[in-house]
């Protein structure tokens, strides 16, 4: 489905992304997570055919996508800004989304914009930003392209709106099982449906791995710096805040039996860290460690 | 279903509204003209319908090149966007000489007095045919200069190719100043045909060297680099 090897692009002398390295042969829900300026996009753009690398291979469902025709039938990039035409409706959209996909889906294309209520006469750029992510979604998922990508899809939802998303999402994908990647700068938005987590940070593909694997990681620990110090141990301290005599620390490890134990003997606050801080911490420790490299 | 299909439509579309405007004014000029073919004792020349269709043609790249960015975000490609700016200008242009000749035919059954110079005029014995003939070479010249005016613009920027005006400016003034231009002038009167044709070829070329310029275009305006220097280590 996607096959990225030993991929780099750089721009006015700069690295944006460097040796990238991703395969996946199952059709899976993606989260794509990084700071800004980390890639993200220009890994988007490179997928969709949009940019061209400078180095490795790039392969979507079989097709190489920089400047490949039939690279529409495979892959939809629904950008986080999407442009429409200032003459364009609802209906155009839809139409020029059936005409550029093959295995367009009418049917679900109807059933979003009347489930978002997106009025279908009415130009595109008279819309508010929240109904222009809708159209956008309903474009991307109508797609039913075998590659699908969204960046920042939920950017301008209302909470209403983002739990609809959502579920047709995941209906979408029930019924037509596809790779879909989600981009986004809080990953605990699309969290919740992704299946694999893939973190973007110092130009490269830091990590790629089960969401349950890495959403487990990550522990604070707070208490008397004695005591911490003593349950850390071996264990990668992501972050550490001293305040007078406490200390508190963020740790790169599950929050197992075992650590809570040694938590509670020593007196310690051990509980578990939020995923998004999380990947911040890791991000930013492995950002210094290559810096020092 | 064929790729051209979509990226096609996108381009044809962004085009017609300007199209369909154009043939308002051009009709509205028209109407004009009958009006005041009314009010003249003798045969004077009334003006010239062609003009707004010759200046859109010749700025129709800069008003539908937006649809670039529409193609290429629903999956097209750069030379997808090309062959269908090329299919659809070249519709709209036999669009445009046949509406242009229809009308300088109508024309003269309905002007009272006076006529409308047509560009065919310089033509002996023009007919029907080579009227249509003359207009679509002289829109698709200005297409072709238009084009590939808009595709330098797009690849450098606008500050690279205010520069590189500046320098064609600068050459042709002094040309003018230094270099007798009559015989240029004499050719377009004797040869107008030839020099028409010759014109419509420099055209040709220039959307060729365009197709090549675009087949690997920057995604933003202005970001071509013209050498390619190694990122950074």
């Amino acid at each position: 489905m996607i096959k990225i090897n030993n991929l780099s692009f750089a721009y006015d002398r700069k690295n944006i992304l460097k040796d990238v390295n991703l395969t996946e042969t199952e059709p899976v829900i993606i989260g794509l997570w990084g700071r800004n300026g980390s890639g993200k996009t220009t890994l988007m753009k490179i997928l969709s055919g949009m940019e061209q690398q400078d180095k490795g291979l790039v392969e979507v469902d079989g097709v190489e996508p920089y400047n490949n025709s039939h690279a529409m039938h495979h892959v939809a990039f629904m950008q986080e800004d999407h442009p429409y035409s200032d003459t364009w409706d609802v209906n155009d959209a839809l139409e020029f989304g059936r005409d550029f996909n093959q295995n367009w889906d009418q049917a679900l294309a109807d059933e979003l914009i009347d489930i978002f209520q997106l009025p279908r006469k009415k130009k595109i750029r008279t819309f508010s930003k929240g109904m222009k992510t809708m159209i956008t979604i309903a474009i991307g998922l109508a797609s039913k392209a075998p590659l699908t990508i969204f960046d920042e899809p939920s950017n301008g939802l209302d909470a209403h709106m983002r739990k609809q998303f959502y579920d047709v999402l995941l209906d979408s994908y029930d019924e037509h099982p596809r790779t879909i990647l989600l981009s986004s700068h809080h990953i605990e938005e699309v969290e919740p449906l992704c299946e694999k987590i893939a973190i973007i940070d110092n130009n490269t593909l830091m990590h790629y791995e089960e969401t349950d694997v890495l959403k487990n990681n990550g522990v604070h620990l707070s208490g008397s710096k004695e005591a911490v110090r003593s349950v850390i141990g071996t264990i990668r301290v992501l972050e550490e805040r001293k305040l007078g005599r406490q200390l508190n620390v963020m740790l790169d490890s599950p929050l197992t039996d075992e650590l809570k134990h040694r938590a509670e003997q020593a007196g310690v606050m051990i509980e578990k860290a939020p995923f998004q801080d999380y990947l911040v911490n890791l991000t930013k420790k492995e950002a210094e460690l290559n810096a020092h490299a | 279903m064929h790729t051209l299909k979509g990226p096609f439509k996108v381009v044809f579309k962004e085009m017609s509204l300007t199209f369909y405007i154009n043939i308002g004014i051009t009709i509205a000029l028209f109407a004009l003209y009958i009006f005041l073919s009314t009010q003249l004792d003798n045969n004077e020349p009334l003006g010239l319908i062609f003009g707004p269709f010759y200046i859109v043609f010749l700025t129709y790249t800069f008003i539908f090149f937006k649809s670039y960015k529409f193609i290429l975000s629903f999956g097209g490609t750069r030379k997808q966007f090309m062959v269908s700016a090329f299919i659809s200008g070249f519709i709209y242009l036999v669009i445009g000489a046949v509406l242009l000749t229809v009308l300088h035919y109508i024309g003269e059954m309905v002007f009272q007095n006076g006529y409308v110079y047509h560009m065919a005029d310089l033509v002996n014995d023009a007919n029907p045919l080579m009227y249509f003939w003359v207009d679509f070479l002289w829109l698709f010249s200005f297409f072709g200069i238009g084009m590939f005016a808009q595709v330098i613009n797009f690849n450098l920027g606008t500050l690279r190719t205010l520069i590189i005006a500046a320098v064609i400016i600068l050459g042709l003034v002094t040309a003018y100043f230094f270099i007798d231009l009559a015989p240029l002038f004499e050719f377009f009167l004797t040869d107008y045909m030839l020099f028409l044709h010759l014109f419509a070829l420099v055209s040709l070329i220039l959307l060729v060297l365009s197709y090549f310029m675009m087949r690997n275009a920057p995604l933003e305006r202005g970001d071509r680099k013209i050498f390619r220097i190694s990122a950074a280590k």
